[in-house]
């Protein structure tokens, strides 16, 4: 098997914007598994409180705005991270998780009210194959294998060689002392950790990370999904998968009852509309809007649209993006002939809205948005289906609730309030993860 | 005579880009008010675009309400009654994509023929002249050879201007196609009989790769020194095979021998049919009386300085059946000048870089379009 090493022995290999074309090519795979696997025996001597302490300090290092992860990576989503990262934030999902009680990573330990002691122990070298659309998401699965003790073996994406080798090699730097009074090393952490590349159609090394995985974790398209799982591979390996779904906001008319309610949804709206350009599963393309409030539909597209320019200033889009300008201005022509189209001068973003549309939109990304009117918010339930992730809401909780319950009997996995759509959270797309990386034991 | 039919009175580069300017305006302006009347959604388009029948005749063409060229595949747009419609234009797509659709009228099928003469006569000379035609004979297709069938009809509009047409290849029993190197031979005889100069005429890359590579590769040689070379169909198949217009250009001149100025690289597009960019003998496209361009920034979509790259708009006002007279292209290209140039053409000359990259969405937010459960969408 022929492989370019990214990252592999607490250090990058790639500097930014290398070019797949540019990588040394390795061909000893099984000595790469094996330094993360001898290096995973320090990972699993310590402790999870441990661990979540490191990730914190690094979290308050990336969140000076000087620092250098600030600055190759402030358009990226590095925020997103930080917050991720957090102290409050990975207890909470970790204890979520694991049956409320995270120390079970730590050994074993009484289940409330029974007399069973569990323990989780890791299931050995989680594979993560990582989509291109939002670089971030690679750190948000390895750090859920980092939590659960595993040896991490990461496949990155051509478009972004270098992000997770250049926050790995940041974290490598970051020591702390433990509660016992030890130095937790941050270099020993990150050599439990590996990141290649190589060819996609290249099946003899899909193969072989395959075979060498306890548990393959793939996001990315329906292609990319199907492919690693019909992929060889051992007998017990867990495998989770994020394939590609699409997700909405859906907004009640009691909720648009004055023009300043209606502002600041549409604020909060068009925020979760701007971030990743829309390519996250969770990101809204279709809103949805309730008629019969004071203000209608087509009056909330227009106060939607001026949302997204002050937005558009705020959170800047990448400069090596490439917004698919047909599409856009086609949509463009298309609503100011049939519709109502409001936009910005250049590509910035697209608000788009029609009496007659009915159904979810065909996404057309980089913050376009198509707002249609509905009689009932329960119609939505109509479009929903094992392809729709996060139904984003602006509803009393009553109706919240009620709402909640038809959508998610029909395939939706979150109902956040609009604003948090595009936070990413345990569970996502229905699953556990990190229940998923551990082996649960027992003893009476 | 109309606006327009002033602006074919006149030799295609002849005029000044000030006066210009002015009559082209005011064909253009006209051919708005036209559409602006006769396209309602098209009217509605340019209502919120800050343009009604008021507006000011004297304005920038960069202020000029423009279309996106795939909104010909989305949107099936007339400015004509139905009746009056008398042909269907659809342009040529690689497998999977959608055509564009423009129809036609016989007024606009009418300026588009006569365009296309006024522009190519300018270019080859007055008298019409034979066409060697490197491409398959149309009678002799298969039904099953749809690429043949779709260059044999962009070709046609062309072959009006030739004094007699020989197609000079066939299809070989793989299936490809190949030179008749003895019908080559008697079509120049023939030419050469009537005392006229030919034109080679045909696909930029069934010119090379199948006519003067093979041809090269037999080493066969003519020596058409006075004959013309007219290639049109963009070089988006030579991409692959990293062959620039000079390589091209070099080729044509060992095998066929025709001087570098008088071989012809001819661009346009379905959607403004009739209106042609020919290379002048300095190998540099212009804009003809018929026709202005605007090179737009791909982000902010504002005109660019002359030099800097981007996206390519074509303003004429020929289109009479379909609200096509400003249309902004996938191609990207740059304005190299809007003076004279040293062959005595005036127009705005421009070059074309190659297409626009297209955006790719991958990830778990790639969800395919046919899984989208749309109900019901009537837009």
């Amino acid at each position: 098997m022929n492989f370019h090493i990214l990252f592999a022995q607490g250090e990058s290999k790639v500097e930014q914007d290398t070019l797949a074309s540019n990588l040394e090519t390795s061909d000893n795979f099984p000595d790469l598994i094996n330094s993360i696997k001898n290096a995973q025996q320090y990972l699993m001597s310590l402790e999870v409180d441990d661990i979540i302490n490191w990730l914190d300090q690094i979290c308050l290092t990336w969140s000076d705005r000087n620092s250098e992860v600030q600055r190759k990576y402030s358009n990226q989503g590095i925020n997103f991270l930080i917050y991720w990262f957090r102290k409050k934030n990975l207890k909470e999902i970790s204890d979520l998780a694991l049956r409320g009680n995270r120390h079970f990573l730590d050994g074993f330990h009484k289940v409330e009210n029974t007399n069973v002691k569990l323990s989780a122990q890791p299931r050995g070298v989680v594979s993560h194959w990582i989509s291109g659309n939002v670089p971030m998401l690679g750190m948000l699965s390895l750090i859920q294998g980092i939590i659960t003790k595993n040896a991490n073996l990461v496949k990155l994406p051509k478009d972004n060689l270098d992000i997770v080798p250049s926050l790995l090699a940041s974290m490598s730097k970051v020591n702390i002392m433990s509660k016992s009074g030890d130095m937790i090393e941050g270099k020993k952490i990150v050599e439990s950790i590996a990141c290649i590349y190589y060819s996609s159609s290249d099946k003899t090394a899909l193969d072989e990370m395959s075979l060498n995985s306890q548990v393959r974790v793939a996001w990315g398209g329906m292609e990319a999904v199907e492919t690693i799982i019909n992929l060889p591979r051992r007998f017990g390996c867990e495998d989770i998968v994020f394939g590609p779904k699409t997700s909405f906001m859906v907004i009640g008319s009691e909720k648009l009852t004055t023009i300043e309610s209606a502002k600041k949804i549409a604020k909060k709206a068009s925020i979760d509309a701007s971030q990743f350009e829309q390519q996250g599963c969770n990101a809204p393309h279709t809103v949805f809007v309730e008629k019969g409030g004071i203000v209608s539909p087509k009056e909330f597209a227009k106060l939607l649209s001026a949302e997204m320019e002050s937005t558009s200033k705020r959170i800047i889009r990448d400069p090596d993006t490439l917004p698919d300008i047909g599409k856009i201005l086609t949509l463009r022509a298309r609503y100011d002939m049939l519709g109502e189209a409001f936009y910005s001068k250049g590509l910035e973003w697209t608000v788009l809205y029609s009496d007659d549309d009915i159904g979810l939109a065909d996404p057309c990304y980089f913050r376009t948005l198509f707002v249609r009117p509905i009689s009932d918010i329960l119609e939505v339930a109509d479009f929903c289906s094992h392809l729709t992730q996060t139904a984003g809401v602006a509803l009393n909780d009553k109706r919240k609730e009620n709402f909640a319950l038809n959508v998610t009997a029909k395939g939706i996995d979150r109902v956040p309030d609009i604003g948090a759509m595009t936070a990413y959270e345990v569970p996502w797309d229905g699953i556990f993860m990190i229940d998923r990386l551990v082996r649960w034991c027992k003893i009476n | 005579m109309d606006s327009y039919e002033t602006l074919l009175s006149v030799p295609p580069h002849s005029i000044n880009q000030i006066e210009k300017n002015k009559l082209f305006k005011k064909a253009l302006f006209e051919n708005f008010l036209h559409h602006y009347t006769n396209c309602l959604p098209y009217q509605k388009l340019c209502i919120k675009r800050g343009w009604n029948k008021g507006h000011k005749t004297d304005f920038n063409l960069e202020e000029f309400p423009y279309l996106p060229v795939e909104i010909f595949k989305d949107m099936h747009l007339t400015s004509v009654s139905n009746e009056n419609l008398v042909r269907t234009l659809q342009s040529s797509a690689t497998s999977g994509q959608i055509p564009s659709t423009v129809s036609l009228d016989n007024a606009t099928r009418n300026r588009q023929m006569k365009t296309l003469i006024w522009l190519l006569a300018n270019r080859l000379g007055k008298d019409r002249r034979p066409f060697l035609v490197m491409d398959v004979d149309p009678k002799n297709i298969k039904a099953t050879q749809h690429k043949i069938s779709a260059r044999a009809a962009a070709v046609r509009g062309f072959l009006t201007a030739a004094s007699s047409v020989s197609y000079c290849m066939h299809e070989a029993l793989d299936g490809e196609i190949e030179i008749n190197l003895q019908q080559l031979l008697n079509a120049l005889e023939e030419a050469q009989n009537s005392g006229k100069k030919v034109v080679i005429f045909g696909y930029t890359y069934v010119l090379y790769i199948y006519a003067a590579k093979k041809l090269s590769e037999k080493d066969v040689k003519f020596n058409l020194s006075n004959a013309t070379l007219l290639h049109l169909g963009g070089w988006k198949k030579l991409q692959s095979q990293a062959v620039s217009k000079e390589s091209f250009n070099k080729l044509m001149n060992n095998v066929f021998g025709i001087k570098t100025k008088n071989i012809i690289d001819c661009y346009g597009f379905t959607e403004q049919l009739g209106v042609l960019y020919l290379d002048g003998e300095d190998g540099i496209k212009r804009t003809s009386m018929v026709s202005e361009v605007i090179v737009r920034n791909p982000v902010t979509l504002q005109p660019c300085m002359d030099g800097e790259e981007g996206l390519l708009e074509f303003l004429t006002p020929l289109p009479l059946s379909y609200p096509g007279s400003a249309i902004l292209t996938d191609d990207v290209g740059r304005i190299i000048s809007r003076e004279k140039g040293n062959d005595g053409r005036q127009g705005t000359a421009f070059e074309i870089l190659g297409r626009r990259k297209k955006s790719e969405i991958r990830g778990c937010g790639d969800i395919l379009s046919q899984s989208m459960k749309t109900i019901g969408k009537k837009l």
